[in-house]
């Protein structure tokens, strides 16, 4: 039989193309894509999960805003909430010592400044309880063994399945 | 434990039995015994005073692969058993069929599913020289890699690997399968005619 070219031409065709996008190149009319940042913006620091403050104990900015005389002393607890969270003590667990210098334009603003002590809390006082989690057990329940060896059972047999119907077609 | 022993002979058991039944519903019809219809791998063109295709001229192709069921995008076929090994290299994309031919000496041995250009950026159509080739390439105009470019035109349209997929098209250039468009590129010359219906 014989067969023209185009013919043979038109059988091997997956046909006309209906629709097509250009697959690349710069798009038009979307968005940039944004990733998101590794560290966060100084600007967002205030968003940070920190527990609400107390009155007065405030974050680094909030220096000056303390009066000059008041000099708070946060408590032990406090800071180990707020500190973390605000100012990075590190993991040496030392002192913190924030002494705002008096004078214009420094964060200390007011005269005399303040002197603000941060304690750690220290290893006498109680932390919270510690509630040990459930011992997990040693060896999964015999219905789980069932699972795992029926699931195993489903996979060989689905891939004997596929390799022979591969081979059928080949 | 002790009732773990029990349980695992019983589960032991019950893997067996799943292994067996595998074994029992497969088919164990090798793939030999599989008749497997053998048919032409090509057809001969008759010698005739018209064109045999469209951009062609006559005499210029004298078989082709028997290809009886639609190819899908990404797929391609190439065979050049029983075809001289000399012979005048010709290539062929038809935009509207989407299929690209490889000819040599008139003997078609390869054809794949091709993208074209968009109706934006349309493909030219007419008959080409091959200008060059450049194994890697990367498009500034349009960021994009043109793997195993063979150039045909002055303003950029190459034949080049590319993502074959349905729905897609090019900004001009001829998209291949990366196989395909790999041992196209070991094949063309310099001045090897592409022609673009």
């Amino acid at each position: 039989m014989v067969q023209s070219a185009s013919d043979l031409i038109a059988q091997r065709s997956p046909g006309i193309r209906t629709r097509a996008i250009m697959g690349k190149g710069k798009l038009k009319g979307e968005p940039p894509v944004r990733f998101a940042r590794a560290l966060p913006r100084v600007r967002e620091a205030g968003g940070f999960d920190a527990p609400p403050l107390a009155a007065g104990a405030a974050q680094p900015d909030a220096f000056a805003a303390l009066p000059s005389d008041a000099a708070p002393v946060i408590t032990a607890p406090a800071a180990a909430a707020i500190i973390p969270a605000a100012v990075n003590p590190g993991d040496n667990g030392g002192w913190f010592l924030f002494t705002p210098v008096p004078g214009p334009g420094i964060i200390g603003g007011g005269p005399g400044g303040g002197i603000v002590i941060v304690q750690p809390p220290g290893p006498e006082e109680p932390g919270p309880p510690v509630v040990p989690p459930p011992p997990a057990p040693a060896v999964p329940e015999p219905g789980i063994w069932a699972m795992l060896l029926f699931g195993f059972g489903a996979l060989g047999y689905g891939l004997r399945r596929k390799r022979h119907g591969r081979l059928i077609t080949a | 434990m002790p009732g773990l022993t029990g349980w695992t002979v019983r589960l032991l058991a019950v893997a067996l039995a799943v292994i067996g039944l595998t074994r029992l519903w497969s088919d164990p019809e090798p793939l030999s015994a599989q008749p497997i219809a053998q048919q032409q791998a090509r057809i001969v063109i008759p010698p005739s005073r018209t064109s045999p295709l469209p951009g062609l001229r006559p005499g210029q192709v004298r078989s082709m692969l028997n290809i009886r069921e639609p190819l899908t995008f990404g797929e391609f076929r190439w065979d050049e058993s029983g075809v001289p090994a000399t012979g005048r290299i010709l290539i062929r994309v038809d935009r509207k069929a989407q299929i690209l031919s490889v000819f040599r000496g008139g003997h078609e041995i390869g054809t794949t599913v091709v993208l074209y250009g968009a109706p934006s950026k349309p493909t030219p159509s007419g008959t080409y020289p091959v200008l060059g080739k450049t194994r890697f390439h990367r498009s500034r105009l349009y960021d994009a890699d043109m793997p195993f470019s063979i150039w045909v035109t002055t303003d950029g349209v190459a034949l080049h690997a590319s993502r074959v997929r349905e729905g897609s098209a090019t900004h001009g250039c001829v998209g291949l399968p990366e196989d395909f468009a790999r041992k196209l590129f070991g094949l063309v010359r310099k001045g090897d005619p592409v022609v673009i219906v």
